[in-house]
This record gives C-alpha cells, sequence and structure tokens, in this order.
C-alpha cells in the first residue's frame, strides 16, 4: 500500500539520542531465527499511528514510528507533515511548546524538538514517512542487527534524512487521545506448577538496567536457574539465570533461550515492562490465561475508544 | 512420550518431548493442524504461538495432541541442503586432540554424518544442527569452548555439545571452529526466503578438498 516511486525528502535529523525506527513488527520469519522485535510499548506506537492516519483498527502494522527511548530528537522538516507525539516528552515547534497526544500540523521549513522526559519510549508518527524496509519491517532490531533506517539495526544518527510524501492529512489534524494508561501496578503473569513461582511472586525485585533485549532484575537468590536444553522463547518470558537475575525480555531479546522461564507476562501487562526504570521495584503477580485474555480484550476496547476526532465534538 | 502441554503466557502453550523424532512428529503435525498458529522448536520442546490470547489454546493443542501419531510421518523424506566447507578453521588441531584422532578423522566424521535442523536462534539463519545417525566420533563429549571467542568471522562451520552450526553473519560464539564455508545462510533482502536452513531440513557437509565438489 506504500509507494516508494516518488519518496522526496520530508525531514533530516538535528539531533538524535536512543531513538530507533519502529513498526508493528517483522512477521512470519521467526522459525527461521528472526525475532518479531518492533514497538517495546505497542499501544502508545499504535496509539500514535492511529492519530495521524485514522483509526487504531485502521493503522496499518507496518506503519513506523520514531521510538524515543532517552534524551530527544530534533528534526528540520522539508515537506509539510501532520504529526503526533505519545508519550511522556516535552514538544517544541520553532521554540515555542506544543502539545503531545495530538495530531498536528509542521510546515516546510520548521524545526520539531522533542525531550524525552520520565520513564518509558515515546513515539513520533508522521503522516507521509515511508522507512524502507527489510524483511517486510521497518523496525530496528539491534540484537539481529535488522532494519532502521541504514537497514542494519543502527539507532537514528544525527544527519540523516526520512524519506516519504509530503502528506497532509487534515482530515485527522485535531484528534487527540481521551486518557492515557494510569499508573502501573504489578505485574502479572502466567506461570505453571514450578516450584520458583511462589518465592517469585512473594518478592520485591529491583529494575538493575533496562533495554530492548531485556530488562534485569534483581532479588532473592531462588534455587533455580542451571541451564536446560535450548528453548523457544517469547518477549516478556521471565528468566531466571544462575547468577540469580532474573531478565524479562523484551522485543529484541532473542528467539531462544537456555535458562528456566518461571513465568510470562501477560498480554495485557507486556507493555508496563517498557516503562520500567533502573532503581524501580517491581512485584509479580499470578494470572490464569482466562483472566488475562479478558483482561487484554478490555484494554483493547479501552485502546479502541482512546482517540477523539474533531467532527465527534459536534 | 510427549509429555501434557503447559501455557507459557497467555498466548503460547509448550509442549515437552523426550526425543528429536518426537519433537519432529509434533511440530509437522501441528504446522498442518494449526494453521493460525506459529510453530516454533526447541531442543526438547515445541512452542505453539497464537497472535493474541487465546484461552482455549491449552485444549486444542490437548486435543491435536491426543490424535498425533508419530509414526504416521516418514521423516526420512527430507530435502537436504549440502554446504561445502574449507576445513581450515582454528580449532580443528584442537578438536583432533580432544578426540585422539587426526586432523583427516575430524573431517571425515563431519561430512560422513547427516545433520538436521533441530530448531533456529541465536541469531537469523543459524540453525542448531543434531547428528541425525550415528556419528563417527562422540561430538556430544566435546563442550563449548571455556571462553568465547568476541567475534566469529561470518561463514564458520563450527561444533560444540553435539552439534554442529555455521554462523550466519559474524558474532560472538562459544563453538569450535572446524572451517569456513562461502555459502550464504542468511540475506535479509530474500523476503521469499532469507534463510538456507529450515527446521527438520538435513544437512551434509562437504570437504572443498575433495575433487569439484559442484
Amino acid at each position: 500500500m506504500i509507494s516508494t516511486a516518488s519518496q522526496v525528502p520530508i525531514a533530516t535529523t538535528e539531533r538524535a539520542g536512543l531513538v530507533t525506527v519502529q513498526d508493528l513488527g517483522r512477521f512470519g520469519f521467526t522459525d527461521v531465527g528472526v525475532p518479531v522485535s518492533g514497538a517495546w510499548h505497542r499501544a502508545r506506537h499504535r496509539l500514535a499511528v492511529a492519530l495521524v492516519h485514522g483509526d487504531i483498527e485502521d493503522a496499518h502494522p507496518l506503519h513506523p514510528t520514531l521510538e524515543i527511548l532517552s534524551t530527544g530528537l530534533s528534526l528540520t522538516f522539508h515537506e509539510p507533515q501532520v504529526f503526533a507525539v505519545v508519550g511522556s516528552a516535552e514538544v517544541r515547534i520553532d521554540g515555542s511548546d506544543a502539545a503531545t497526544g495530538v495530531a498536528l500540523q509542521i510546515a516546510a521549513n520548521s524545526v520539531l524538538e522533542i525531550d524525552h522526559r520520565g520513564a518509558g519510549p515515546a513515539y513520533l508518527a508522521l503522516s507521509g514517512w515511508q522507512p524502507k524496509r527489510t524483511l517486510r519491517s521497518a523496525a530496528t532490531d539491534s540484537f539481529s542487527r535488522l532494519g532502521g533506517l541504514a537497514g542494519d539495526g543502527t539507532p537514528v544518527a544525527r544527519g540523516q534524512t526520512l524519506l516519504g510524501q509530503p502528506e497532509l492529512r487534515t482530515q485527522h489534524v485535531g484528534s487527540f487521545l481521551r486518557t492515557t494508561e494510569g499508573a502501573t501496578g504489578s505485574i502479572s503473569i502466567i506461570t505453571n506448577d514450578d516450584p520458583a513461582t511462589e518465592p517469585f511472586c512473594n518478592e520485591t525485585w529491583r529494575v538493575e538496567s533496562t533495554a530492548r533485549s531485556g530488562v534485569r532484575l534483581s532479588g532473592p537468590n531462588l534455587p533455580s536457574g542451571q541451564s536446560i536444553a535450548s528453548m523457544p522463547v517469547v518477549p516478556g518470558a521471565i528468566q531466571l539465570t544462575s547468577d540469580g537475575t532474573a531478565i524479562i525480555l523484551g522485543p529484541d531479546g532473542g528467539l531462544t533461550g537456555g535458562y528456566p522461564v518461571v513465568g510470562v507476562v501477560a498480554s495485557a501487562h507486556t507493555d508496563r515492562i517498557a516503562d520500567l526504570a533502573i532503581g524501580d521495584n517491581v512485584h509479580f503477580d499470578q494470572a490464569d490465561p482466562v483472566s488475562a485474555a479478558e483482561e487484554f480484550t478490555a484494554r483493547e476496547q479501552r485502546l479502541a475508544s482512546a482517540i477523539i476526532r474533531p467532527g465527534a465534538l459536534n | 512420550m510427549v509429555q501434557p502441554a503447559t501455557w507459557f503466557g497467555d498466548r503460547a502453550v509448550l509442549v515437552q518431548v523426550d526425543s528429536a523424532a518426537e519433537r519432529e512428529s509434533l511440530a509437522t503435525s501441528l504446522t498442518h493442524l494449526m494453521p493460525e498458529a506459529l510453530i516454533r522448536r526447541g531442543m526438547a520442546s515445541v512452542l505453539i504461538e497464537m497472535p493474541a490470547p487465546d484461552p482455549r489454546l491449552l485444549e486444542t493443542v490437548e486435543h491435536h495432541l491426543s490424535g498425533v501419531d508419530a509414526t504416521a510421518i516418514d521423516l526420512n523424506v527430507r530435502e537436504e541442503v549440502r554446504i561445502v566447507v574449507d576445513y581450515s578453521g582454528d580449532d580443528l588441531a584442537t578438536t583432533a586432540i580432544f578426540f585422539d584422532v587426526t586432523r583427516g578423522d575430524v573431517i571425515a566424521a563431519h561430512t560422513s554424518q547427516t545433520w538436521r535442523v533441530a530448531m533456529m536462534g541465536f541469531a537469523p539463519g543459524f540453525g542448531y544442527l543434531e547428528p541425525l545417525d550415528d556419528p563417527l566420533l562422540p561430538w556430544a563429549s566435546l563442550p563449548r569452548r571455556e571462553s568465547p571467542r568476541a567475534q566469529v568471522p561470518t561463514g564458520s562451520v563450527a561444533l560444540a555439545a553435539g552439534m554442529s552450526a555455521v554462523y550466519p553473519s559474524s558474532s560472538p560464539g562459544g563453538w569450535h571452529l572446524l572451517g569456513t564455508t562461502t555459502t550464504r545462510l542468511f540475506d535479509p533482502h530474500n523476503e521469499e526466503g532469507p534463510a538456507l536452513l529450515r527446521p527438520g531440513l538435513t544437512v551434509r557437509f562437504i570437504d572443498a578438498a575433495d575433487g569439484n565438489p559442484a
């Protein structure tokens, strides 16, 4: 659906912290060792895309965003665009404050500055941006060295050009988010009858490091963690390593693991992992697959009604 | 004997298996029976993943498990991939010393062996190859290197812990390097088939020194 026939430069990066190109991921190749990767906080990415392109159900899974994990991003625009920033950030257009969570216009020659604040990724969607794809996706997977502007998994750098169409979908300008998700509580995991489960859920864990490959937690030394026969893993799987560290795998965490998995984060809660910051205390509780699926469906319904269109206010 | 299936999150189910043959028959059957699911293999397990949470998934998988007939699948009918190797790897000599044989014996054992892609992962296109028939040398007794290399070159043909592999791209690695191949294992620009290997394929290594391998 995206034509690359007549792409023009739409913006150039003047400054880029830890910023990567993402979409919903690289589907169809996990059986040959290519992870899905894609946006870490999937709801925020989808909302940014939906603000600019249409309803969340209509938003194409391959519409890209820039995922901002730290510092920030500055872009000089060469073509007019509609954009939206979703997440914890301060936004300025040509030095003047602008809002997050709303679809806005930006003119050619204007400068957009986004400063990341707080924890968790923020997302920038642009109406006409069409990054090139590697294996059907633009998602940057630094672990597998795929995707991104350079195609080799490297993050966005200063002086790079975003290609696409001078596109103003003005019918969406002014669309805004009704709510954002509130403070996160404990994280629900689906477990099996593993002796490590109960002590794992009874303890407080502390975030030691956080990256798209995984979040490392320190806590009690649980009687587990010997290496096992390599097994398939998924983002959200929690591994117990031999030194007592727990690792919650992220979107770039790889497809196979050799450590026992104590549980897997419920689908409705995987985005919460992206918002963990170093030093945070984390609690886990057990959920059964039925209630986890119900919570997932309820969250999807909230997301589908999260965007207010200007016309809907009349 | 296939073990009971267990939940692996709210959208996946994991089945532990006791043998490679069981893993292959189960993965092959489920791939046909559940086209909406992604089936991925571990060394001793099979993961069945759905695109969204599905409270009935465990029930569905258990139903299919009861109907899987391991004997009904002919595992011998497999596509074979041949990989020509220049056996001049940095660890060929130490591997020969480990098994107390000549370098030529290691090469003969590696090339006479039929290998099967047990699972894929670690890197795009990286296949964990298991011996399909009785090996001439006891591969499983050779552990990984004590200190992994920071950089293993693309195309390295390697051996460790009873398995063989080819590194599709340069990466850190702890396996013993027997040689190199110029065969391309992974091409990110080929959307139709980026990887040479697929789970279940058989692989034969050919010694480049044996005349014209083509």
